[in-house]
C-alpha cells in the first residue's frame, strides 16, 4: 500500500516534470516565432506588412526611463519593432555598456550614453555615425529643435553620434521661508553672498546649505567644477592639466569650508540624493544641484517644502557664473544589425510628441527640445515660479566644456573626486590637489 | 564498421590503460577552462597597455605595468589599507571568535536557539549587511548616534572621517566575521577527546592552565584554517566597503581589491587591473603557503 503509494507520488511528479518541461519549450518556441519575420503570426497585425524586429537598449534607471518605458507599446504598434529595456543603475550602466561596446558583442542597439563619453567611445570607434540618418529624416527629427548645447554634446570630430534624450543644468535651490525668517531678502547672486547667507542660516538644528560631497566625476565634481569655473580654474594648460592653480585652490576652499561648517553633519559623504532629501525635508536653507530636482520638490508626496523654494541662477564667483550642462544620450553601437530600426527608436524617444506626453503624465523636469520647454501645456504643468526661466536661461549659458570632453576625463574627473573628498575629510587643500596634479599628469602621458 | 565497434566499446570500458585518464578527464577539462586559462590569459593581459577604450592603442609593453606598480602612490595605499584591515579585523575575529566558542560549547538552555542565532551575521548577504550598516551609520538619523546622544556624547559622522570611516568598516566586518571564526573552532573543541583533561584535572591544573597548555595547542589546526580563510577573504575584500564607502573619504578605505575593480571596469585599463590581480594572487598564495607550512612544523 505505501509502496504502491509512494510510486503514484513519483509518477505525477515525473509527470509534472515533464509538463513544465514541454510548456517551458513551448513558450521560448512562440516567442521566438514572433521574432522571425517569416511567421504569419496572427497575434500581431503589424508583422504582416514589416518585419518583426526586436532591439535591446541599455538604459539607466530614471523616472524619464520610466515613462519611456510605459510609452513602448505605442511605439511597437506604430513600428512593429519590439523594444526590450535592460535598466541599470548609473554607476552599472556604465560599466555593462563599456564591457559590451569593447567586446563588440552586439548585445546592446540601444544605449543611454553619459555625454562625458562622447569624444572616448568616438574615438574607439564604437558608436555609429548617425549624420546621414539624420539629415534623411531631418523631417521628423528637426535637429536645430533640440538645445543646441544638448544637441552638440554628443558630437565628436564633425560626427554626431546620439540624439539628447535627458537634459539637464544646475541652479541655486533656496528655502523662502528660512531666508525670511534670517532677515533675508534675496538669493544670493555671488559666491560670497553664498557663504554669508549659508554662515545666517545655519542655527537652531536648520543649516545653511548642502552639496555634494561624495566622490565621484558625477558626484562632488560635478557640482565642484561649478566653484572652480567661477573662480576661472582652467582644466588645460597647452593640452596638460592644470588642477593645482591658485583660483583651483581657492574654489576647493571655498567648497570646503561650505560643506564643513554650513552642512548637516554627514554631509561630506553626500550624494544627489541626499541633497534632494535634506532640501525636501527642510533641514537646509540651499542647494546648488540639478534643475530637475524641481518636480520632487514640488510634489506633496514626499517633500515638506512644496511651493517654499525659490529658484535662481548659480552664484557667480570671479570669472562669472558657470551652470552646468549634462546630458544623456541615445547612441547605437557600431556593432548593431538592427541600426536603422535602432535610430527609428531614439528619433521617437526623443520626438517633441513623446517627450511632451511623458512631461504631462509623468514627471519630467529634463526635456531636451525647446518646443517642449516654450510650451503651453508644459508650462502649465511645471509652473513653479522661475524655475522654467531660470532652467533654460542656465542651460543656454552653460558651457559645454563645463567638465572637459576629453578622452581622459574619466581618470581625471575620479582622481579630481578623491582629492575633493580628502579635503573634506580634513586634509590641506594645495597638499591635495597638488598630488591629484602629479597622478593626472602621468595619465596624460602616453 | 567492426572496427568503430571495437573502438566504441573501447571508449565505454574500464579495462583499458586510458581509463584512469578518461576518468580524470572532464573535471581536468573543467579546471583548465575556469582556473587556468583565465590566470595565464590575465597574465598575458597584465604584460599589455590595454585601455579597454583605446582598443587602438593595445600593445605589448613587457613589465611597464608592474614597474608604474612600484611607483604608483595609489596602490601602495590601497596595499596599506588592506594590511591594516587584515590585522585588525584578523585580531578581534580570532580572539572574539574563540571566546564565542568557548562560550558555545557549553551546554545551557536555549544553547541550540543562541547558536543558530548567533550565525545570523554571517549567512547575511554582505551588500545587505552594508547596507543595514549605511542606515545605522547615519549621522542624523542613524541609530549609532541616537544611543550616543542618549549617553551624553557627541554625534559623530562616521563615514565621513578618515580614522571613523577605516574603523567603522572594520567593526562591520568584524560583527559579520567573528560568528564564522567561532563556529569553525566550536567544531574542534567538539573533537576534543576528554582524557587529556582528566588527566590535568587530577594533576591539579587550573581551568586557565588547561586552556593554555591543551585547548589552545589542541585546536591549533582549526585556529589555523579559520586565519587562513579570513586572510584570504579580507585580502580580497570588497562587497561590504563598495556598499559603504566606495573606498572613501578620499581613499581612506580603497583596498586593494576595491583599487583593482576601478582600475579596470571605472578607469577600463584592463592591463594595470591584471597586474594588480596577479600581483594579489602572488601575495595570497605566498602568505597562506607560509601559514600553512608554519602549523606543520610547529
Amino acid at each position: 500500500m505505501r509502496t504502491s503509494l509512494r510510486k503514484s507520488v513519483a509518477v505525477m511528479l515525473m509527470n509534472l516534470i515533464v509538463l513544465t518541461l514541454v510548456l517551458a519549450a513551448c513558450s521560448s518556441n512562440s516567442s521566438e516565432n514572433s521574432g522571425s519575420p517569416n511567421s504569419n503570426g496572427s497575434s500581431n497585425p503589424a508583422s504582416e506588412t514589416k518585419e518583426t524586429v526586436e532591439i535591446t537598449a541599455a538604459m539607466q534607471q530614471h523616472t524619464a526611463v520610466d515613462a519611456i518605458q510605459a510609452m513602448l507599446p505605442e511605439f511597437e504598434k506604430q513600428t512593429g519593432i519590439k523594444v526590450k529595456f535592460d535598466i541599470l543603475p548609473q554607476e552599472e550602466l556604465h560599466s555593462k555598456t563599456e564591457l559590451a561596446l569593447a567586446s563588440n558583442s552586439g548585445q546592446y542597439d540601444v544605449i543611454m550614453m553619459d555625454m562625458m563619453f562622447t569624444s572616448q567611445y568616438s574615438k574607439a570607434n564604437w558608436l555609429a555615425p548617425l549624420d546621414d540618418l539624420i539629415s534623411q529624416n531631418e523631417a521628423t527629427i528637426q535637429s536645430s529643435d533640440f538645445l543646441s548645447g544638448f544637441y552638440d554634446a554628443f558630437k565628436n570630430d564633425g560626427k554626431t553620434y546620439g540624439l539628447p534624450f535627458y537634459g539637464e543644468s544646475t541652479m541655486l535651490m533656496y528655502n523662502k521661508e528660512m531666508f525670511q525668517a534670517a532677515g533675508i531678502e534675496k538669493p544670493p547672486a555671488t559666491i560670497d553672498e553664498l557663504v554669508e547667507d549659508a554662515k545666517k542660516l545655519t542655527k537652531d538644528g536648520k543649516y545653511g546649505i548642502a552639496l555634494r560631497g561624495m566622490r565621484g566625476e558625477g558626484m562632488n565634481i560635478y557640482i565642484w567644477a561649478g566653484f572652480y569655473n567661477a573662480f576661472g580654474g582652467k582644466w588645460l594648460k597647452d593640452g596638460q592639466p592644470d588642477i593645482n592653480s591658485p583660483e583651483a585652490v581657492k574654489a576647493t576652499e571655498v567648497y570646503r569650508d561650505l560643506i564643513k561648517n554650513y552642512a548637516p553633519p554627514g554631509g561630506a559623504n553626500f550624494s544627489w540624493d541626499q541633497v534632494q532629501l535634506a532640501l525636501q525635508q527642510g533641514t537646509v536653507a540651499m542647494a546648488i544641484d540639478a534643475t530637475n530636482f524641481a518636480p520632487r520638490l514640488e510634489n506633496p508626496e514626499n517633500s515638506k517644502v512644496v511651493g517654499k523654494i525659490g529658484y535662481a541662477m548659480v552664484p557667480s564667483g570671479p570669472a562669472g557664473a558657470s551652470p552646468s550642462v549634462y546630458t544623456a544620450g541615445l547612441v547605437i553601437p557600431k556593432s548593431s544589425s538592427h541600426i536603422d530600426a535602432a535610430f527609428q527608436f531614439i528619433s521617437w524617444a526623443t520626438s517633441k510628441e513623446v517627450q511632451l506626453k511623458t512631461a504631462i503624465d509623468g514627471m519630467r523636469g529634463d526635456v531636451t527640445r525647446k518646443s517642449v520647454w516654450e510650451d503651453e501645456s508644459y508650462k502649465n504643468k511645471y509652473s513653479y515660479p522661475g524655475w522654467i526661466d531660470v532652467t533654460v536661461k542656465s542651460m543656454d549659458q552653460a558651457d559645454p566644456d563645463y567638465r572637459p570632453r576629453i578622452v581622459e576625463w574619466k581618470r581625471m574627473g575620479d582622481r579630481l573626486g578623491i582629492a575633493v573628498s580628502e579635503t573634506l575629510a580634513g586634509r590641506d587643500v594645495k597638499t591635495a590637489l597638488d598630488a591629484a596634479q602629479k597622478d593626472i599628469e602621468v595619465y596624460f602621458r602616453k | 564498421m567492426k572496427s568503430s565497434g571495437k573502438s566504441w566499446r573501447l571508449l565505454l570500458t574500464l579495462e583499458t590503460e586510458a581509463a584512469p585518464k578518461l576518468l580524470v578527464s572532464p573535471i581536468f577539462i573543467f579546471l583548465v577552462a575556469v582556473t587556468v586559462f583565465p590566470t595565464i590569459y590575465a597574465v598575458i593581459t597584465s604584460l599589455q597597455y590595454y585601455f579597454l577604450s583605446e582598443p587602438y592603442n593595445k600593445h605589448f609593453s613587457g613589465l611597464a605595468n608592474y614597474r608604474f606598480m612600484l611607483t604608483d602612490a595609489r596602490f601602495w595605499g590601497s596595499l596599506k589599507t588592506t594590511l591594516l584591515f587584515m590585522a585588525a579585523s584578523i585580531c578581534f575575529e580570532m580572539i572574539a571568535g574563540v571566546i564565542l566558542a568557548l562560550l558555545m560549547s557549553r551546554k545551557f538552555f536555549g544553547s541550540g536557539l543562541a547558536k543558530t542565532l548567533f550565525l545570523l551575521p554571517t549567512i547575511t548577504t554582505p551588500v545587505v549587511v552594508g547596507l543595514i550598516w549605511v542606515m545605522m551609520f547615519d549621522p542624523q538619523f542613524g541609530i549609532i548616534n541616537y544611543l550616543l546622544d542618549q549617553l551624553g556624547f557627541a554625534p559623530q559622522a562616521w563615514l565621513s572621517g578618515t580614522h571613523s570611516a577605516i574603523w567603522a568598516v572594520i567593526g562591520v566586518d568584524v560583527w559579520e566575521w567573528t560568528p564564522y571564526v567561532a563556529l569553525v573552532v566550536l567544531a574542534g573543541l567538539q573533537s576534543l577527546p576528554d582524557e587529556p583533561y582528566e588527566a590535568a584535572t587530577v594533576d591539579g591544573a587550573t581551568n586557565l592552565q588547561k586552556f593554555w597548555h591543551l585547548t589552545l595547542p589542541l585546536i591549533k589546526p582549526y585556529l589555523v584554517i579559520a586565519f587562513v580563510f579570513r586572510f584570504m577573504d579580507l585580502f580580497r575584500w570588497f562587497d561590504t566597503i563598495y556598499v559603504m564607502t566606495k573606498g572613501g573619504p578620499g581613499t581612506a578605505t580603497e583596498t586593494l581589491n576595491m583599487f583593482g575593480y576601478l582600475t579596470g571596469f571605472n578607469f577600463m585599463n584592463v592591463g594595470y587591473a591584471a597586474s594588480i590581480g596577479i600581483t594579489m594572487l602572488f601575495m595570497i598564495t605566498f602568505v597562506s603557503k607560509f601559514v600553512i607550512n608554519l602549523s606543520r612544523k610547529g
